[in-house]
């Protein structure tokens, strides 16, 4: 378990080394992926990493439009859809390895979903939304139940 | 007793897990982890629900005669706060004046005092049963709480003051009034909260509090006076004079993770003699304490 988890750690900072952006440079179309080949997935089991991790707008709420990064492998031959949440975003047939860049469109947390023909889930990841403006807080006037 | 013991391994079960779980924590709980224990403690997000549930294990005691001890098993915890209006539990208020170091609301919320005359046993709870031996059922007393009319609950509203005097001092006072026509009269309280933080577990913070409050002569005769209607003797009739409770708490949290963390409190509240000479009581303090783990959704 501990070993599946640094093998992963190991993945994300591999990607994290070779492919250094930003949302900003993303929606700039400036991403170059050429490297991605460096990364290998482990016997029958598929990696996929999608970048960025969060879209950031304006105000919570607010629909985040943006081009992400989209990379998985497996050691096979293999059809596969992404999808997000419950819908399909694009399929690939007979690929073992994906380079490519979709425009997404969320409105909230979404978790981006690799299927197989079967609709098994192979691998998947959350990309998150924050919100540019500062959190507006206030002071807090704690109270324990005025009951006990 | 009984319950506080199986709460406590309860507790230190689920807390010896979580403690396990930690090491996975992702990265996002670590960075909320990085931002101050103080400011989660002091300030709020507004339009922002929270809840939390405690689980676990402890008791609020029960001063009267044949009064059954309050369990608390389970805990639900809320609050919301837009800029001025804010839930907190039974609590409700409105700021109309929020400076840097004090805001000025009024509250409204349920009043403690008719907790003692309802049975709050596991089998009205639909909690697990537990044994009847925390129950002071064999004492003689002059009155019973069995034996007079049920006490109403009573909603309470007024002017709640707090007063930050340093980032770890705080004042709260609060004047209230009933609003239910329950007892028709007043109580007041100030409580002085002081926050203990350590340097080596910053996780952790503890608090002790101490306090007091005032009861009108109407509130303290309504629960604990006695007369014709609750059937008893003539001899054990008592009307109220107004009084002051005094309290000290202590209680502290540490916090495991994004969502967990553990709870534990303890209460020691002094009656005032007003309410001990009345013939409905065979304690002079009530006692409350709590262990648990808090899950924050």
């Amino acid at each position: 378990m501990l070993f599946k988890q640094l093998q992963q750690l190991f993945y994300l900072m591999c990607m994290l080394m070779i492919i250094p952006v930003s949302a900003s440079e993303l929606t700039e179309n400036k991403i170059n992926v050429a490297n991605i080949n460096l990364i290998t997935a482990p016997k029958n089991e598929t990696v996929l990493m999608i970048k960025p991790l969060t879209c950031i707008v304006r105000n919570i709420g607010d629909v985040c439009e943006m081009m992400v990064n989209v990379f998985w492998e497996n050691n096979q031959l293999i059809n596969t859809c992404l999808f997000q949440n419950t819908e399909k975003l694009t399929c690939w047939k007979n690929k073992k390895r994906v380079k490519e860049r979709i425009k997404v469109r969320l409105f909230n947390d979404m978790t981006f979903i690799l299927r197989d023909e079967n609709s098994d889930a192979l691998a998947q990841q959350v990309i998150k939304i924050n919100s540019a403006k500062p959190k507006k807080l206030r002071r807090r006037l704690k109270a324990d139940w005025s009951i006990f | 007793m009984k319950i506080l013991h199986s709460g406590l391994i309860c507790s230190l079960f689920i807390f010896s897990l979580l403690l396990t779980y930690k090491g996975y924590a992702s990265e996002l709980d670590k960075i909320s982890d990085n931002i101050s224990e103080n400011e989660h403690e002091q300030f709020v997000e507004v339009n922002h629900w929270h809840f939390s549930v405690a689980l676990g294990g402890g008791k609020i005691t029960n001063p009267l005669h044949n009064g059954k001890d309050i369990p608390l098993i389970v805990l639900p915890y809320i609050h919301y706060y837009n800029e001025r209006f804010f839930i907190e539990n039974n609590v409700i208020g409105y700021s109309l004046f929020q400076e840097e170091n004090w805001v000025l609301s009024t509250v409204t919320q349920l009043n403690r005092e008719a907790i003692f005359f309802h049975d709050w046993q596991p089998k009205h709870l639909l909690t697990p049963n537990f044994s009847e031996s925390i129950v002071s059922g064999g004492d003689q007393s002059p009155v019973s709480v069995k034996s007079i009319n049920k006490r109403k609950w009573a909603i309470d509203a007024g002017m709640q003051l707090n007063w930050f005097a340093t980032d770890s001092i705080e004042v709260k006072a609060q004047l209230l009034h009933d609003i239910n026509g329950v007892y028709d009269g007043f109580n007041g309280n100030i409580d002085i909260t002081k926050r203990l933080t350590f340097s080596s577990m910053n996780q952790m913070n503890v608090f002790l509090n101490i306090g007091a409050k005032w009861q009108s002569r109407e509130l303290i005769t309504y629960y604990y006076g006695l007369n014709e209607q609750d059937g008893v003797d003539f001899f054990n009739f008592y009307q109220a004079n107004s009084g002051i409770n005094t309290h000290i708490a202590l209680s502290a949290n540490y916090k495991l993770n994004q969502h967990w963390r553990v709870k534990f409190n303890v209460k020691k509240e002094y009656l005032s003699q007003s309410i001990t000479d009345s013939p409905l009581l065979k304690d002079q303090h009530v006692t409350s304490g709590f262990i648990g783990v808090v899950y924050a959704f």
